[in-house]
C-alpha cells in the first residue's frame, strides 16, 4: 500500500463522515478528487484490505449479551470442533491458540437465549464450554494505524 | 435497552452491512427504505446519541494489511490494581481490546488484552513494555495460531 492508501484507511476507520456527501468530505480533507477516493476504496475492497464500510453496533444496546469462550480440545480434534463451532452464526471470532485452551471464541445472542443457545452448543461440540464474561470494558476499538512499520 | 420503530429496524439492517461505495451512499439507503435522506442522516445521528452504534467505519482484514503478529495476552492483576493497569494498556492503539474478566479456576488472569503487531518483534517489544509498566510478571500469551472464522455479527431485530 502506498502512503495515500494508508492515510485513507486510517480516515475510514477513524472519521467516516456521517453526511449526504461522505467521499466528497473525505476529498476536501485529504486534497484528492472525490474519483479517486472512490476508485481507491472499492480497489481497497476489491484486494481484501477493507471488510466492511459500515456500523459498528452496540450489542448491548440492542437486547444482546456477549461472551469469550475457551475450549480445551486436544490437537487431534481441533479441526473437527472448529467447523462445528464456526457453523453457529452467534459465533463472530473464533481462533486456534497456542495453549491446552486450544480454542477461543466469542459467542453473542440475545440475552434471553444466551444459555439456552450456549448450552446448545456445548452439547454439540461434547465438550465444556469454559466461559469468561466481561467484568469491566476498558476499550474495545480497533483502529490499525500503521505508525509502527 | 432501546425500542425502535420499524424504520429504526431496516436502518439496522443495513447498517450492519455494507454501506454502498458512491458519493451519495445515505440517499440510496433513503430510497430502500422509502424516506429521506435528511431523516437517515437524523436517525443515525440519534443512533450515535443513544449509543446503539458505536460509530460508522471501516473494519479491515488486519492481516493482509500487515498486523501479521496478534496476540491475546492475559494478565494476573492484583484486584486493587485493575483500574488502574486497564486505563494504562488502554492507551495504546495496539492495544484493540482490554476487558477485565472473570475467568475459571485453571486461568487465573484479569486483564485481557488483545494485541496487534507488524512483526513477532514487535509484538515482544510491546508485551515487554506492558510488563514493565504494569509491574505484573504473571501473564500468559496466547498467540493466534489460526484464524477459523472472523465475521461480522448479524443482528437479528426481530
Amino acid at each position: 500500500m502506498n502512503s495515500f492508501e494508508k492515510k485513507l484507511l486510517i480516515e475510514l476507520q477513524n472519521n467516516f463522515p456521517s453526511s449526504e456527501t461522505p467521499y466528497k468530505d473525505l476529498s476536501e480533507k485529504l486534497g484528492v478528487p472525490e474519483e479517486q477516493i472512490l476508485d481507491t476504496v472499492k480497489e481497497l475492497k476489491k484486494q481484501k484490505y477493507i471488510r466492511r464500510i459500515g456500523g459498528i453496533l452496540n450489542s448491548k444496546e440492542i437486547g444482546y449479551h456477549s461472551e469469550l469462550c475457551a475450549v480445551k480440545i486436544p490437537a487431534e480434534n481441533i479441526e473437527q470442533c472448529a467447523l462445528i463451532i464456526n457453523e453457529s452464526s452467534l459465533v463472530t471470532h473464533n481462533y486456534q491458540r497456542e495453549n491446552e485452551f486450544s480454542l477461543w471464541f466469542t459467542f453473542c445472542e440475545k440475552k434471553e437465549l444466551f444459555e439456552d443457545s450456549l448450552k446448545k452448543l456445548e452439547n454439540k461440540i461434547e465438550a465444556n464450554i469454559y466461559r469468561l464474561p466481561t467484568k469491566k470494558l476498558f476499550k474495545t476499538k480497533v483502529i490499525l494505524d500503521f505508525k509502527h512499520e | 435497552m432501546n425500542n425502535f420503530s420499524n424504520k429504526e429496524i431496516a436502518l439496522l439492517e443495513f447498517l450492519q452491512k455494507d454501506i454502498p461505495i458512491c458519493s451519495r451512499p445515505y440517499k440510496l439507503l433513503a430510497e430502500e427504505l422509502d424516506i429521506s435522506e435528511v431523516e437517515v442522516l437524523e436517525i443515525i445521528e440519534s443512533f450515535k446519541k443513544r449509543r446503539v452504534i458505536k460509530r460508522i467505519g471501516a473494519i479491515l482484514y488486519h492481516r493482509n494489511v500487515g498486523y501479521t503478529s496478534n496476540a491475546m495476552v492475559a494478565w494476573n492483576i492484583e484486584t486493587n490494581n485493575i483500574d488502574i493497569v486497564g486505563d494504562l494498556f488502554s492507551k495504546y492503539t495496539q492495544v484493540s481490546h482490554c476487558y477485565y474478566r472473570n475467568s475459571f479456576p485453571s486461568f487465573n488472569y484479569s486483564i485481557f488484552t488483545m494485541i496487534h503487531a507488524m512483526s513477532e518483534n514487535q509484538l515482544n517489544e510491546l508485551i515487554n513494555q506492558l510488563e514493565i509498566l504494569s509491574d505484573c510478571h504473571d501473564y500468559k500469551v496466547l498467540k493466534s495460531v489460526k484464524e477459523w472464522k472472523k465475521v461480522s455479527m448479524q443482528y437479528s431485530f426481530k
